[in-house]
Parts: C-alpha cells; structure tokens; sequence
C-alpha cells in the first residue's frame, strides 16, 4: 500500500469509533419506549356501544 | 492485466467460492427467516414482506462484516491474506442483497401511491433537522449508492482505467458507506425494536470492526513513523543478507517515501518497490517463484534484477541499487526509474 492510502486508513478509523459510538448512542437515546395506547380501544368500545 | 482488456477469467476456485458464498448468503438470510418468525413477541408479527425485508438488509450487513474484516485480518496475520483474493465477489455480493432489500422496500413502502418512488422516498418525511424520526431511508440510498458504484468499477478494466491510487480512493469510500448504514439501521430498524439484541449486535459489529481496523492500521502507522534509519554514506542496512529468508523479503521503510522489499533469491539479493502496481498490494509479503516477485494479493510478478513482469505483461515497479559489505545488505533509498535494470547483489562465499 501506498504511505498516502496509510495515512488516510489510519485516520479515517481513528474517527470512525467515535462517530459510530456517537450515532448509536443518539439514536438509543431517542428511542422512545413502545406507546401502549390503553385509552384508544375502551374509546372505540364505548362508542360502538 | 496490461495486455488489454480481458473478461473475468473464471476457474474452479472462483466458482466454488461463488457457490460457497451464494449459498452461505441463502442460508443466513433463511436461517434469520425462521429465527424471527419462531421468535415474535405475542400480539405481534410480521408480514413476510417485512420478514423478507430484514432478512435482506441482515444478509448484506452481515457480508459487509466480514468484507471489511478481511483486510485488516490479512495485515494482522498471513493465514487470512487468501480471502483476499476474491474479496470483490463479497463486495459485489452486499450490493446486490442490499439492492433486493432497497427495491423491496422502496416497492412495499413507496409504490402504492401516485408519487414517485424516489421522490417519496427522499421528500415524503421532511425531518431531516432533528433526529428523532429522521428520514433513515435517505441514508441507506446514499449508502447503496456507494455501494453501486464500487461493484460497477469493481473490474480490473476500471482498476486500470483509473489507476490504483484514485481506485483505491474511491474503493475506500466504503467506510463512510459503512457509517450511513450503521446510521441507517440505528435510526431506523432500532427505533421500533425494545430487544437490547438489535442494538448489542450494531455496537458490537462497530466494535469489533473499529479494533480490528485501529490495531492493523496503528501497527503500519508506527512502522511509517519510525521508519530505517540511513546508515553508511545514505544507504539503508537491511540487515544480515543470512537472515533475509530464502525466497522472501523483508521490508524496510525510508523516511518520506514508499517501502522497499529487499527480497532473497539464492544467492541473489534485490531490491524493488513494496508496492504492487495492481491494487498496491504489500509486494515484500510474497514471495520469489521462478525469479519473479509475486504479489500476495492476487498474484501479480515482477522480475527481481528488473522490476519488469514477465512477458506478455507489461507492468515495472521501481527497482533500488543494493550492495552487500561484511555479510550485511545495504539498499539506496533513491529509487530507479520503473523497469530499471539493476544488477541483484550476490551473498559472498563465507557469508550463506
């Protein structure tokens, strides 16, 4: 390998954990807890009648 | 090679590890098929579209793996540099999974209404400025076509068209590829799942591929960093020319400028370019066969004295004068013009 095409690997991975951690760890953060909608069927339920 | 363009001459090496691969790809996808469907939480389930969807989009990540892993294995250890060989079919091959699973989706998803795919797919959810239900489709587009572009130009007709270093400059965009769809699944797939098994296998796939990448990469890094130190009169000392092993090289690395394989043959001792005009491949990680240095990354040669392949090949590295004084080689750091002849140093009697 050419000592450029080094250079550049050595550099894009010293970069890369840190932005994948970053990109993770945001997208666990705003993973919102699965909504259980209690209130929509006992509407629907009272409307049916 | 150089003697024009040439189509993929396929062997039985080549369609075995085709078939091996295909077939392994098959089998992961099925496997992961059967795994989810048997595995849904109660009230829940999927539509074997979205199975199939995910079962895709597993697959090519998956091989995305393993393609990445390959190349930091091979400088970690000799054992994996065969894998080498073949790598663009794994390479081509997660195209092709994550084209199925992006046409699948974009057809699922997008082809019900009068709006283009395309445009629906980029335009339909604006939330670009925040990340909290951020179009990840867009991601997964931009990171396919990458991917697109890497399987097209994956032919040693493109390689040579455009040279080594913009080819493999172009090849290493990759690695953003990898982060879009790290992104991609992270902002996407994740979102909906409250396994912890989703977002423990993206963290541990980046993990092991940052390690992977950081350790092959620091070890190259700190031998460019500390480089051969000049000895008599600028010329490099590679050492005693006994303890170069026969039919091998060792490497050495001047200060500024690209490595030189010292390599031994017999008696003989030469020095020539450490780097492959094919893919830049670490020539001094081969071998001599029949006079000739051999890449060992797909075979390439080139003659000792030199630096020229044999006939009917037309590609020359450059070639570096080398002495032996008292049993030890010395190499001057100035290289010859590629395809230079330069006579091979000669282990004196007294001095195996």
């Amino acid at each position: 390998m050419k000592r450029a095409h080094r250079t550049a690997h050595w550099l894009i991975w010293v970069l890369m954990p840190g932005i994948l951690l970053v990109i993770i760890g945001a997208s666990l953060a705003i993973r919102a807890e699965p909504a259980v909608n209690h209130a929509l069927p006992a509407a629907l339920i009272e409307e049916a009648g | 090679m150089s003697v024009g363009f040439q189509a993929v001459q396929w062997n039985r090496f080549k369609i075995g590890y085709d078939i091996v691969l295909w077939g392994g790809s098959v089998a992961v996808m099925s496997a992961f098929i059967v795994l989810t469907a048997s595995n849904q939480p109660a009230g829940e389930s999927f539509h074997p579209v979205q199975l199939v969807l995910r079962a895709l989009a597993f697959t090519a990540f998956t091989l995305l793996h393993i393609t990445l892993a390959i190349g930091p294995l091979a400088r970690l250890s000799d054992r994996f540099k065969p894998l080498l060989y073949n790598r663009r079919h794994l390479g081509v091959t997660v195209f092709v999974f994550g084209l199925l699973h992006a046409a699948l989706a974009t057809l699922w998803y997008h082809g019900f209404s009068p709006e283009n795919p395309l445009v629906s797919i980029l335009a339909t959810n604006p939330n670009y400025d925040r990340l909290y239900g951020f179009p990840f489709e867009a991601l997964g587009l931009g990171a396919l076509l990458v991917l697109f572009v890497m399987a097209a130009t994956s032919h040693d007709f493109w390689l040579e068209f455009l040279g080594a270093p913009i080819w493999k400059a172009l090849h290493m965009l990759v690695y953003p590829a990898y982060g879009l769809l790290v992104a991609h699944v992270a902002l996407g797939a994740m979102q909906g799942e409250t396994s912890i098994l989703f977002p423990g296998a993206l963290l541990a796939g980046a993990a092991l591929l940052s390690l992977l990448h950081l350790s092959a990469s620091g070890i190259e890094w700190a031998k460019d960093r500390s480089g051969t130190q000049e000895s008599v009169e600028g010329w490099l000392n590679a050492g005693p020319a006994n303890a170069i092993p026969e039919g091998r090289a060792v490497i050495l690395t001047p200060a500024g400028s690209e490595r030189i394989a010292v390599f031994r043959d017999g008696a003989r001792i030469a020095a020539l370019s450490n780097v492959c005009k094919h893919q830049n491949g670490p020539l001094g990680e081969g071998r001599v066969v029949n006079g000739c240095a051999v890449c060992p990354w797909h075979g390439w040669e080139y003659r000792l004295e030199d630096g020229r392949a044999p006939a009917p090949f037309t590609e020359k590295i450059a070639t570096y004068r080398v002495k032996i004084r008292s049993g030890e080689v010395f190499v001057d750091p100035q290289a010859l013009p590629p395809g230079t002849p330069s006579e091979p140093a000669l282990i004196e009697e007294g001095h195996p």
